[in-house]
């Protein structure tokens, strides 16, 4: 028996990674959840093949190519963002997390325009293509969104000064968060887009 | 001790069981190489089955014999952690029984895969409504419905396609399941080796009146099933006498002709089953037994019958049905 | 994090009422309990409406449902089994045992367990609300498309339980996030991973296979309300869908979620089993690596499910093989219990009774697996009453024994107090004579001819006398369920013993006052075996490992 009764000391494992881990095996049900959206794309993409090839061809490859970039700067910037904090530097912290949220805007902003071109071409849900490629983006955008809502939740911890040098870990996982909607991100536009 | 128990129910089962159910609709009484070729196989997996469960009713019986206390005795039996062997000889056997058992199954797959088409074969369309069975013959310029009437010692080819929801073809006595899938085009082979009537089910969910599915398989010899064929090409003649052509007036004219075919008048309805011979079949509307009285029922209030069926709203008055009934027992 | 610190703010404004505290605690005993309390009703309903089943088939041409009612009984018959009953229950146990099992204070993160339970208690509510809202879901647990879309299924039925899903779907992962966390964090000094009860690595290996089979339920039910109120097409084979994409998509689900059915029950088998033969866990490394291969083979088999639509016969041989394949793992977990009862000194309890059928049942079950995963034979037999009769000795026999082994055992650590031991062996016989008359049967029937999801069958079929014999049987199996039913409300009536220990057990839970204190442990202790308590008592005997 051990008689130091300090929590941590208790474990077997050091107990601060515990949100992470969590979070990771969040995440990797999230690959799947993505993965059966994608597998969708590629049925339909096989049986609708003509359909599927007139679309693309009206999606214009420069503005998502431009949303991809923005998409990965952001990620970019969340990185800045945790190493400014990291070094104590909340007003870093704080610039860095609003350019992702600006950014993340603009690329959401480019998914709207993109539906509405496709709108206008008459490509909406009730079509073989809308169908996967509309749902699939959405539901990505949507994770975005929630991102945003994550970084203004954070921003406001900040004027409560809830982070410091030692208390990243809640950057931290949302980080791990974006990261994660960017690759996702940019494994749609290989599957959706180029191939 | 419980397994004691199972011995007991399966034996007297397997006694009683035997003998209750129809002949023409268990998978153990086959007329046809596919449907024998599955019951082999099946008998093979079951015996195989009570083995490994007898190995185990047996084990656990000994062991807890052996493993009974003397009263008062307290004390605590040898500690065993394990055994590689034994792990390593569990893990072996039953590896090799299920390549065994993979091995028969690919073999009895070939056995039963469907044959090149020859000439002298029949093809048949399978249609699955909700809820009812459609069958045409192509090359022979049939349709009926309920009845799917096959001449013996002929490879049967079916095309089956459904027009709704996900339905399944199956006739246990000949062979087994195939889905009809809307949107996708299944096949599959049948052949009766002996002239019979056999129960076909739908074996697929497909809503409320699923369980109201199922259809007769009628084989005949050769000359019965030309004869037959001949029944059926002949298109309906005009109904004699004044009953009989007062009851084709309200068919024809009626709300029938949306929805049911009669050869050789202006129905050309494709929703319900065709009626051009409807009183040369055994069953109607999916399972119910074609005579007078049944049919009457069913054109007075088909709901009844088969509640949810998609004729329920439309009912022929106390007045018409005399007359329905008169034009329709024409239909032969 | 320290969980105490998580946990005491909401005690200590719950002190104020009894009904508040339960309502606010993030205790996992409480929650445990909760769990275990709110699933066994819904049991005990999903049994309700399964003995209404048996009653409109228990003649030909039966009048006490009619099609529509029946088909909505069905569905949430299965429904309520699988979803509100069995994965509850499976992670209500978890909740109470696997901290006091490892060594911890709680769970990880207690208030998502509150969450979880909430989330899963509403969605119950919320699915069953639908009786009155216009009617239940009625085309079956795996609501097949295209019957499912509006086209077919006008109303809000298939709305209700595509909703009701994604509801308690979500519950399931966060309770499975919080048990691989909590798992890998939060174990004791001392207990490495292969040093942690069995009953954890089940709940471990279930767990993950949840995070991996969960979201694909969720797109499915998503896709299925887009299909129905945005009109994408998806699954609408009038349109551009395809019915079999909604197949494979659920089945990807569907089969590893039998998997996280059963191997709660199998942990629970491998803690109750060893004590009552006092031996340890034989072979444990090759069972706790079964586990994971059952855990890992589960999502490379779920097409066996479409043996008849018409695969390739490529696609067909994989599946079988695969299935074949789990075959294997499971029978090492078989034997290995055999051959922990082998040279036992047994003591024949309730608990153990229950334990002892479910191997016996489980491998009926199993066996009439192997059967279906046989193509040809599946091609008879598919949807027809073979395969009910399968899963419901695989279900019923495995998962639901297991569980009533372990509320057995552990009832006395959750309530200080006793169940009848009298009449726990009294309901033990009665269900098992009752579920085999239920269940022997029905592979007759299905051999027979008798398709499945029928609210009725012509009588020149001679299906009649089997099924009036299921009916009897399925009222005998309920008798006994009324048994333990009673067993518990005396029980609870009794006032308690606080025994600690009364099995002379062997893991750590064992090792604190029946029920617990909040925090557990006064002291966390540290661990150098698989069975810590039995090593305290047998220093002579103690493990090695
Ligand atoms: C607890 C849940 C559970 C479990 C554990 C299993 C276990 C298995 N199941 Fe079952 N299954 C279901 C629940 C479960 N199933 C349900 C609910 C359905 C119906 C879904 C629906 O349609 O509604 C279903 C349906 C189902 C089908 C589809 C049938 C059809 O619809 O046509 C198939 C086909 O392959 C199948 C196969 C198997 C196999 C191979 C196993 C194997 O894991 C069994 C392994 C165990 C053993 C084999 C016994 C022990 C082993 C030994 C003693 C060693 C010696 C044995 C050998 C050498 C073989 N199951
Ligand atoms: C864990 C899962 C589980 C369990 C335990 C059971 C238990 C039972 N099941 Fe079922 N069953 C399923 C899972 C389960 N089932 C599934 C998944 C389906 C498929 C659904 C589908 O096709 O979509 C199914 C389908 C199914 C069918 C096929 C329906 C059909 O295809 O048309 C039948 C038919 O007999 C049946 C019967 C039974 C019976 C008699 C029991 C009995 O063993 C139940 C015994 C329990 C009780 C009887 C409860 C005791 C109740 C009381 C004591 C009441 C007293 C208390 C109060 C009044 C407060 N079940
Ligand atoms: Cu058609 Cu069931
Ligand atoms: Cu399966």
């Amino acid at each position: 028996m051990n008689n130091e009764l300090e929590h941590g000391h208790e474990a077997y494992v050091p107990q601060r990674e515990n949100t992470k881990v969590g979070f990771w095996v969040f995440l990797s049900g999230e690959v799947i959840l993505f993965g059966v959206l994608i597998g969708s794309f590629l049925l339909f993409k096989s049986h609708h093949a003509d359909e599927f090839a007139e679309a693309t061809a009206g999606l214009s490859i420069p503005l998502i190519a431009l949303n991809t970039f923005i998409l990965i700067f952001s990620s970019f910037m969340v990185v800045r963002a945790l190493e400014a904090l990291r070094n104590g530097s909340l007003k870093g912290l704080r610039n860095n997390l609003i350019a992702v949220l600006v950014l993340g805007a603009l690329f959401l902003g480019g998914q709207a325009f993109e539906w509405m071109q496709l709108y206008n071409e008459g490509i909406w849900f009730d079509s073989a293509f809308g169908t996967p490629f509309l749902t699939t983006t959405g539901i990505h955008g949507s994770h975005v969104f929630i991102g945003l809502l994550w970084v203004i939740f954070i921003l406001l911890g900040i004027r409560k000064n809830a982070y410091s040098k030692t208390r990243f870990h809640g950057v931290e996982v949302f980080g791990l968060y974006w990261h994660f909607v960017d690759v996702v991100w940019i494994v749609l536009f290989t599957v959706f887009y180029l191939l | 001790m419980s397994w004691r128990k199972w011995l007991f129910l399966i034996s007297t089962a397997s006694l009683l069981a035997g003998c209750t159910a129809n002949p023409a609709t268990t998978i153990f009484h086959t007329n046809s190489m596919i449907a024998e070729q599955k019951l082999q196989l099946f008998n093979i997996l079951f015996w195989m089955g009570v083995g490994v469960f007898l190995l185990v009713a047996v084990l656990l019986a000994l062991a807890i014999i052996r493993g009974r206390r003397q009263p008062g005795d307290n004390s605590e039996p040898r500690q065993n952690h394990g055994n590689v062997r034994l792990e390593i000889i569990w893990t072996v056997i039953p590896i090799l029984l299920v390549v065994y058992i993979f091995f028969i199954t690919v073999r009895t797959m070939n056995a039963v895969a469907a044959p090149p088409r020859e000439d002298g074969d029949l093809t048949v369309r399978v249609i699955g409504h909700r809820w009812f069975w459609e069958f045409q013959y192509p090359d022979l310029g049939i349709t009926t419905a309920n009845d799917l009437v096959i001449p013996e010692d002929t490879n049967i080819h079916l095309e089956l396609v459904s027009v709704d929801v996900i339905h399944s073809f199956w006739v246990p006595n000949l062979s087994g399941k195939i889905d009809v899938v809307p949107g996708q085009q299944n096949s599959m082979w049948i052949r009766a080796d002996n002239p019979g009537t056999f129960m076909g089910h739908c074996g697929e969910y497909c809503g409320m009146q699923h369980a109201n599915m199922h259809f007769n398989v009628i084989a005949r010899s050769a000359d019965d099933f030309t004869a037959w064929v001949q029944g059926q090409q002949q298109p309906v003649a005009a109904a004699q006498g004044t009953l009989e052509e007062e009851g084709e007036q309200i068919v024809t004219a009626g709300v029938c002709a949306g929805c049911h075919t009669i050869q050789g008048t202006k129905m050309v309805g494709k929703t319900g089953p065709d009626l051009t011979h409807l009183y040369s079949r055994t069953i109607i509307a999916g399972g119910f037994p074609l005579d007078d009285a049944t049919l009457e029922q069913w054109l007075r209030n088909s709901d009844e019958l088969k509640p949810g069926n998609l004729m329920a709203g439309i009912r022929v008055s106390d007045q018409q049905i005399e007359a329905v009934m008169a034009y329709l027992k024409t239909l032969r | 994090m320290t969980t105490q610190t998580e946990t005491f703010p909401y005690m200590h404004r719950a002190e104020k009422s009894k009904f508040l505290s339960w309502v606010l605690t993030t205790d996992h005993k409480r929650i445990g309990i909760l769990y275990l309390s709110t699933a066994f009703i819904f049991f005990l309903v999903g049994g309700i409406e399964a003995l209404l089943i048996r009653l409109q088939l228990a003649q030909p041409g039966a009048q006490v449902l009619g099609p529509d009612a029946y088909n909505q009984v069905f569905t949430m018959h299965g429904m309520t089994m699988i979803f509100l009953a069995a994965m509850p229950i499976a992670i209500g146990f978890a909740n109470y045992l696997i901290p006091l099992m490892i060594g911890a204070r709680d769970m990880v993160f207690p208030r998502l367990n509150a969450l979880s339970y909430w989330l899963f208690f509403f969605g119950g509510l919320f699915m069953y609300s639908s009786f009155l809202l216009g009617g239940a879901p009625d085309k079956g647990w795996f609501a097949y498309a295209p019957m499912t879309e509006r086209a077919f299924s006008p109303g809000m039925r298939m709305d209700f339980w595509g909703l009701g899903v994604i509801v308690l779907a979500i519950s399931s992962t966060v309770g499975s996030i919080n048990i691989i966390v909590t798992i890998l964090q939060l174990r004791a000094r001392g207990m490495s991973i292969t040093k942690m009860p069995m009953f954890a690595w089940n709940m471990l290996v279930t767990s993950f296979i949840g995070i991996f089979a969960f979201p694909s339920l969720i797109v499915a039910a998503a896709l299925l309300i887009l299909d129905r109120q945005l009109g994408t097409q998806f699954f609408n084979t009038a349109g551009s869908g395809n019915a079999l994409l909604w197949q494979h998509i659920f089945w990807f689900f569907g089969h590893p979620e039998v998997y996280i059915l059963v191997l709660p029950a199998m942990g629970i088998m491998s803690e109750v089993v060893p004590v009552f033969s006092r031996k340890p866990l034989f072979g444990f490394t090759a069972v706790a690596f079964s586990t994971a291969a059952i855990g890992v083979l589960s999502f490379t088999v779920w097409a066996h499910h479409m043996f008849s639509t018409g695969m390739s016969t490529i696609s067909l041989l994989f599946f079988a093989a695969d299935s074949f394949l789990i075959g294997v793992p499971t029978g090492v977990k078989i034997f290995s219990w055999l051959a922990t009862i082998w040279g036992g000194k047994l003591r024949i309890t309730t608990s153990m009774l229950f334990a002892m059928g479910f191997i016996v049942m489980f491998v009926i079950g199993g066996i009439t697996g192997i059967h279906v995963a046989s193509v040809p034979v599946d091609w008879q037999v598919t949807d027809s009453y073979y395969v009910v009769g399968h899963f419901h000795y695989v279900l019923f026999g495995g998962t639901i024994l297991g569980f009533l082994a372990g509320a057995f055992y552990w009832f006395p650590k959750m309530t200080g107090r006793l169940l009848s031991e009298r009449l726990g062996k009294l309901s033990f016989w009665t269900i098992m004579i009752g579920m085999n008359m239920v269940f022997l049967p029905m592979h007759y029937l299905g051999l027979a001819g008798m398709p499945r999801r029928v609210y009725t069958y012509p009588a020149d079929t001679g299906w009649a006398f089997w099924n009036l014999f299921e009916t009897v049987g399925a009222f005998v199996t309920a008798t006994g369920f009324l048994l333990i039913l009673i067993n518990i409300i005396v029980t609870l009536r009794k006032p308690a013993t606080h025994e600690q220990d009364p099995w002379d057990g062997f893991t750590l839970e064992w090792t604190t006052s029946s029920p617990p204190p909040p925090e557990n442990f006064a002291q966390i202790p540290s661990v150098r075996s698989r069975r810590p308590l039995w090593d305290a008592k047998h220093p002579d005997m103690a493990d090695t490992h």
